[in-house]
C-alpha cells in the first residue's frame, strides 16, 4: 500500500517537476507513468491471492477519516492504467512535432496530474477521496483534450467535456454526500445518480456526448487514455458503488439489473450503428468504445440480476468476462487510437473518404491499426475475443437458470452481443480497410513519407499485447479449464496461418508472383477518388438504418442553364447531441439570460439582497 | 490414440477431403435440373490443383490481401477440427466451444473484406460491403440459434448440443433448423442470396470479394468456399438429425457425407426454383432465420 501512496506522490512530483520549462521537462513528465509500472508487483500481488491492502488513519479529513483500500476489483482495473499509461507515456516522448512543443511543459504536467488522479481513484477507501480522485481526474483530462487549443473545434469539444462532465458531477456528489450521511434511505436514488453520474464518463447512452467530441480532439495518445483508462474508471466507479451500495442494502431490488442491463444494451447498439455511419476516424473509435461500454455493463447488469436471484456461479462468470473485457479492451482500443494518431499526425487527414492506402506509406500504424480491428470486433485468435467468449456464455447460463427474468434478459443480451459483433465487423473492416488498405484518396496522403520512426515502438509493444495476451493468459492467471482450451485454439489458429504462409513459399509458382496490374474488372481507375468511399461501403446499412439515424444530406445543385460545381456531402449527427442536449441548453441559455437583470453590479443592490434574506429568514423564525 | 485425437483427425480430414466433392454434387444436381451436362463432379479438385501450381498476381496489394484468404482458410479448419463425431467430444473441445465455433465462421468474413478492400477496386469492395451486411443479418441468427441448441441440450458444449437424448419438441426443432437452412444458404452464397454462376459483377457478393485473387490464393479462396458450405450443413445435418451421434466412428463419417450431400443437392434443387432475391429484400429473408431462432428458444423455454 505504501508503495503505491508513495508512487502516486512521486507521479504528481514528476508533473511539477515536468512543468518547469527546463529541456528535461519531456523526461521528467515521461518518468511519472513509467515509474508506476513499479506497482505492478503489487497488483499482481493482490489478484494473485485475493487479497485486500488497507490503509486507514492516516490523517484526518472532513466528514470522516482518510482511507485507503485496494482489493482485487481495484488491481483490476490498475492493470489497464499502468499498461496504457506508459505506452501514452512513451508515445508522447517519441512526438517531434513543432505544434507538440510548445505545449509540453503543461501538458505533461497535466499527464500526469490526471494519471495520479487515477491512482488515487483506484487506492481510494472514502468518499471524499473519491470525489478529490475524481475531480483531478476530470479537470486534469480537460486540459489534456484541449492540449491544441488554438483550433477552435478543439476549444468547443473541451467545453462539451466540461459542462457535462460538471452537470454529472452534480450528480456525483448527490449521490455522494447522501451515501454518506447514510447510504440506506434513498438508495435508489443513490443507485441512479452514481449510475448516470460516473456512467456519463464511461460513455453510457444518452449521456455519452462528450465523447464523440472530445476523441478527435485530443491527440492521438490523449485520446488512448480517454478510451482506454478514463472511461474505465467510470466503469469501475459505477461498478464499485452499486457493488457497496448492494452491501448497504442487503438485498438490492432486481430493477437496479435490470437498468444496468437495459442502459448497457441501449449503448451497445447505439455505439455500434452510430460507428457505422461515422466519417472521422476517432469519431468511429469514439462510438466503439461506447458500444464495448455497454457490452460490460450488460454483463455487470446481468450478475447483479443473478446475485439477487442468488446463482452465484453465473454472477462469477459474468464478472470474470467483464474483467478480461475491460483490460483486453484497453489494450486493443488505446492501440487503435494510437495507430489512428500516428496516422493523422503524419498525414494531417482525419477523414477516412480521403485516407487510403496508408500501409505502403506507415506500416507499422497500418498493422497497428489492422490488428487493433481485428481484435476490437472480437475475433479469434486476438485478445478482444475472450471477454466476449465468457460473456456469451454467461448468457448461455443464464437461459438456463431456471428463473424467468433472468431467462429473458439473457435472451436481450444475447441477442445484442451478436449483433453488435456483426455491426462491429462491419465497422472495424471499415476503418482498417478504408484507412489502411486501397489507395490514397488525397494528395496529403499519397505524399506522405514516414518522417518519425520513433512513434512505431509503443505500438509495437499494444501490438503484441494485443496477440499475447490472447494466447498467453493461462500463464498469468489462474483460469478455468475452458479459457486454457481457448487460448490452446487461438494459438493453433496462428500457428496453422503461419505454417501455411510459410508453406505457400514452396509451391512451383511463388518464384513467378507478379505485382501487376489487377484486373479490376476491365476499368483503370485512374484516381484513387474512384474507390469504394466509407460512407458507399456501408451505405447498405445506413440505408436500412434509415429510422433510426438522421442522414444529412446537402446536396447544391445548380439552378443555371449550363452545369457548374455541384456540392454533395453526407453526415450523420447524434441524434441525442442534437436533439436532447443542445435544445436543453438553449433553453437554459435563454433563462439565463432572462435573469440578468438580476446582477445589476452595484454594491448597494447587492446589500439589499441580503438585507432582504436576513428579513425573509427572521419573519419564516418567526 | 484417444478418441478425442481420432474425432479431431477425421472430422478435419473428411472435410478437407470431400468438401470440394460435395460442392461439386452440389453444381450437378442444379445442372441437371436445367437440362445441362456442365463441369464434372469433381471439378473444383481439378481447379484446386491447377490455381496451386500457378503463380499469383498480387497487384498494389499489401500482406493483408495474402493473410485473407489463409487466415478465412485455417479458420474453417479449426472450426472442423471443434466437431464434435458420434456422440464424441474433439480433443479440442471445452465447455463453450460452440461460441469459438461461431466466431471461427467468422473471422474469414472480416479478413476477406479486408484482402477485397486492399486493391482499391471498386468491384471488391461493392462484394465486400454486402457480405458484412449479410453478416450483420447472419451473426445473431448463428449465436442464438447455437444457444438454443446449447440451452436444449442443458450443456455447453458442441458434443452435449448434438446429443441422441436431447428430446427438444417438434415445434422448436423446426424452427431450429429453419434458421439453420437461412444460414447455410447465405453462408455458402446459394441462390437466394447469391447466384454462383453469375459473371455479372453488379451480382456478386462473396466472388465479387474474391475477383482479384489468383493463383494459390485464389485456390485457397476455392477451398474455403467449399469448406464454409461443408460446415453448416453439417451443422444442419447434425442439429436436425441427434441420431447421428449414436453412430459408431466408422458409420458416422459416411452418414454426414450422405447427410451432408443431401443438405447440397436439396439447396442445389433450391437454387433452380428460386431466383436471386432483390438487394433491399434480402434482410428480411434473413431476419427470418433470427426469428426462427428467438421462437425456437421461446417454443422451448414456454411451449
Amino acid at each position: 500500500m505504501f508503495v503505491l501512496i508513495v508512487l502516486i506522490v512521486f507521479i504528481i512530483a514528476c508533473g511539477f517537476g515536468a512543468s518547469l520549462k527546463t529541456r528535461a521537462s519531456a523526461f521528467i513528465g515521461a518518468l511519472g507513468p513509467t515509474a508506476a509500472l513499479a506497482a505492478a508487483p503489487v497488483v499482481y500481488g493482490v489478484i494473485r491471492r485475493g487479497e485486500t491492502l488497507t490503509l486507514e488513519n492516516l490523517m484526518p479529513f472532513p466528514f470522516e477519516y482518510c482511507r485507503f483500500e485496494f482489493g482485487v476489483e481495484d488491481a483490476v482495473f490498475m492493470i489497464p492504467l499502468l499498461i496504457v499509461g506508459f505506452t501514452v507515456a512513451l508515445f508522447g516522448i517519441c512526438l517531434k512535432k513543432p505544434e507538440h512543443a510548445v505545449m509540453q511543459p503543461h501538458f505533461w504536467f497535466f499527464l500526469n496530474i490526471t494519471y495520479a488522479g487515477m491512482m488515487i481513484l483506484l487506492i481510494a477507501g472514502s468518499v471524499t477521496l473519491y470525489i478529490i480522485g475524481w475531480e483531478i481526474m476530470s479537470w486534469a483530462g480537460f486540459f489534456l483534450i484541449c492540449t491544441y487549443y488554438k483550433r477552435k473545434e478543439v476549444r468547443d469539444a473541451g467545453i462539451i467535456y466540461f459542462v457535462t462532465g460538471h452537470l454529472m458531477f452534480l450528480l456525483i456528489l448527490i449521490a455522494v454526500f447522501m451515501f454518506d450521511y447514510k447510504a440506506t434511505v434513498y438508495p435508489s436514488i443513490i443507485f441512479l445518480a452514481v449510475l448516470a453520474g460516473f456512467g456519463s464518463r464511461a460513455g453510457l447512452v444518452p449521456f455519452h456526448v462528450w465523447l464523440p467530441e472530445a476523441q478527435p480532439a485530443a491527440p492521438g495518445h490523449v485520446s488512448a487514455l480517454l478510451a482506454g483508462v478514463m472511461c474505465n474508471m467510470g466503469i469501475y466507479l459505477v461498478w464499485h458503488f452499486t457493488g457497496i451500495e448492494m452491501k448497504q442494502v442487503g438485498i438490492a431490488p432486481a430493477w437496479w439489473g435490470y437498468c444496468l442491463l437495459g442502459a448497457g444494451a441501449a449503448s451497445a447498439l447505439y455505439g455500434a450503428i452510430m460507428a457505422l455511419s461515422q466519417h472521422d476516424l476517432r469519431r468511429l473509435l469514439a462510438y466503439s468504445v461506447i458500444e464495448t461500454t455497454g457490452v460490460i455493463f450488460m454483463g455487470i447488469g446481468l450478475g447483479y440480476l443473478a446475485e439477487h436471484y442468488g446463482y452465484g456461479d453465473l454472477k462469477a462468470l459474468l464478472f470474470l468476462g467483464c474483467a478480461l473485457h475491460i483490460i483486453n479492451h484497453a489494450v486493443c482500443k488505446s492501440l487503435l487510437f494510437m495507430s489512428a494518431g500516428v496516422i493523422i499526425n503524419q498525414t494531417e487527414v482525419s477523414d477516412m473518404n480521403l485516407l487510403g492506402g496508408v500501409w505502403k506509406r506507415l506500416p507499422v500504424a497500418g498493422i497497428g491499426l489492422v490488428l487493433g480491428c481485428a481484435a476490437a470486433a472480437g475475433l479469434p485468435p486476438l485478445n478482444g475475443f475472450i471477454g466476449e467468449f465468457l460473456l456469451f456464455n454467461g448468457c448461455v447460463a443464464g437461459l438456463q437458470a431456471e428463473h424467468g427474468g433472468i431467462q429473458i434478459a439473457s435472451i436481450v443480451m444475447l441477442s445484442v452481443l451478436g449483433l453488435s459483433s456483426g455491426l462491429m465487423i462491419v465497422c472495424f473492416t471499415k476503418l482498417a480497410g478504408m484507412t489502411v488498405m486501397g489507395e490514397a484518396r488525397c494528395k496529403a496522403v499519397e505524399n506522405c513519407v514516414q518522417s518519425n520512426t520513433a512513434l512505431q515502438y509503443p505500438l509495437l509493444i499494444l501490438m503484441v499485447l494485443s496477440v499475447a495476451s490472447g494466447v498467453a493468459m493461462p500463464f498469468f492467471i489462474t483460469v478455468p479449464e475452458a479459457l486454457w482450451k481457448l487460448s490452446l485454439c487461438m494459438a493453433l489458429l496462428i500457428a496453422l496461418a503461419a505454417g501455411l504462409l510459410g508453406l505457400r513459399r514452396l509451391l512451383p509458382g511463388a518464384k513467378r508472383d507478379i505485382a501487376g496490374r489487377a484486373w479490376e474488372g476491365g476499368c483503370q481507375p485512374e484516381s484513387g477518388r474512384l474507390q469504394y468511399s466509407g460512407s458507399s461501403y456501408v451505405q447498405p446499412m445506413t440505408s436500412f438504418l434509415k429510422l433510426l439515424l438522421r442522414f444529412r444530406w446537402n446536396y447544391r445543385q445548380s439552378e443555371k442553364i449550363f452545369p457548374e460545381k455541384t456540392e454533395l456531402s453526407t453526415g450523420e449527427d447524434d441524434v441525442i447531441l442534437e436533439y436532447v442536449y443542445r435544445p436543453f441548453f438553449r433553453l437554459l441559455y435563454g433563462g439565463c439570460m432572462k435573469m440578468r437583470w438580476f446582477q445589476g453590479g452595484l454594491l448597494s443592490r447587492y446589500i439589499l439582497y441580503i438585507v432582504l434574506i436576513l428579513l425573509f429568514l427572521l419573519v419564516w423564525k418567526l | 490414440m484417444s478418441t478425442g485425437v481420432i474425432v479431431l483427425l477425421g472430422n478435419v480430414l473428411t472435410a478437407l477431403l470431400l468438401a470440394p466433392l460435395v460442392w461439386g454434387m452440389g453444381g450437378k444436381v442444379r445442372d441437371w435440373f436445367e437440362g445441362r451436362r456442365g463441369p464434372r463432379v469433381t471439378q473444383l479438385y481439378y481447379d484446386i490443383f491447377k490455381e496451386l501450381r500457378k503463380s499469383a498476381n498480387y497487384s498494389s496489394a499489401t500482406l493483408v490481401f495474402r493473410i485473407a484468404p489463409v487466415m478465412g482458410f485455417c479458420s474453417l479448419v479449426l472450426a472442423a477440427g471443434l466437431m464434435p463425431a458420434g456422440g464424441a467430444a474433439s480433443w479440442l473441445g471445452f465447455a463453450g466451444d460452440l461460441f469459438l465455433l461461431a466466431a471461427l465462421l467468422n473471422v474469414g468474413r472480416f479478413w476477406m473484406a479486408l484482402g477485397a478492400l486492399d486493391t482499391g477496386v471498386s468491384g471488391n469492395a461493392m462484394g465486400a460491403s454486402r457480405d458484412v451486411y449479410y453478416g450483420v443479418m447472419v451473426t445473431p441468427a448463428l449465436f442464438l440459434v447455437l444457444a438454443v441448441l446449447a440451452v436444449v441440450s442443458g450443456g455447453m458444449t458442441l458434443n452435449g448440443m448434438f446429443a441422441v437424448d436431447t428430446a427438444y419438441r417438434f415445434g422448436c426443432r423446426i424452427m431450429v433448423v429453419l434458421a439453420l437452412l437461412l444460414i447455410y444458404l447465405a453462408e455458402s452464397a446459394r441462390m437466394p442470396f447469391e447466384d454462383p454462376d453469375s459473371r455479372y459483377a453488379a451480382a456478386m457478393v462473396k466472388q465479387g470479394m474474391a475477383r482479384d485473387y489468383s493463383g494459390p490464393e485464389y485456390g485457397l479462396v476455392l477451398y474455403a468456399g467449399a469448406l464454409k458450405s461443408w460446415l453448416f450443413a453439417s451443422i444442419l445435418v447434425l442439429a436436425a438429425l441427434p441420431v447421428m451421434s449414436a453412430l459408431p466412428l466408422y458409420l458416422y463419417w459416411p452418414a454426414l457425407f450422405a447427410g451432408v450431400s443431401l443438405v447440397v443437392m436439396g439447396g442445389g434443387v433450391l437454387e433452380t426454383i428460386l431466383g436471386r432475391l432483390p438487394m433491399p429484400n434480402v434482410p428480411q429473408y434473413l431476419l427470418l432465420g433470427y426469428g426462427s431462432a428467438l421462437l425456437a428458444l421461446i417454443f422451448w423455454l414456454y411451449g
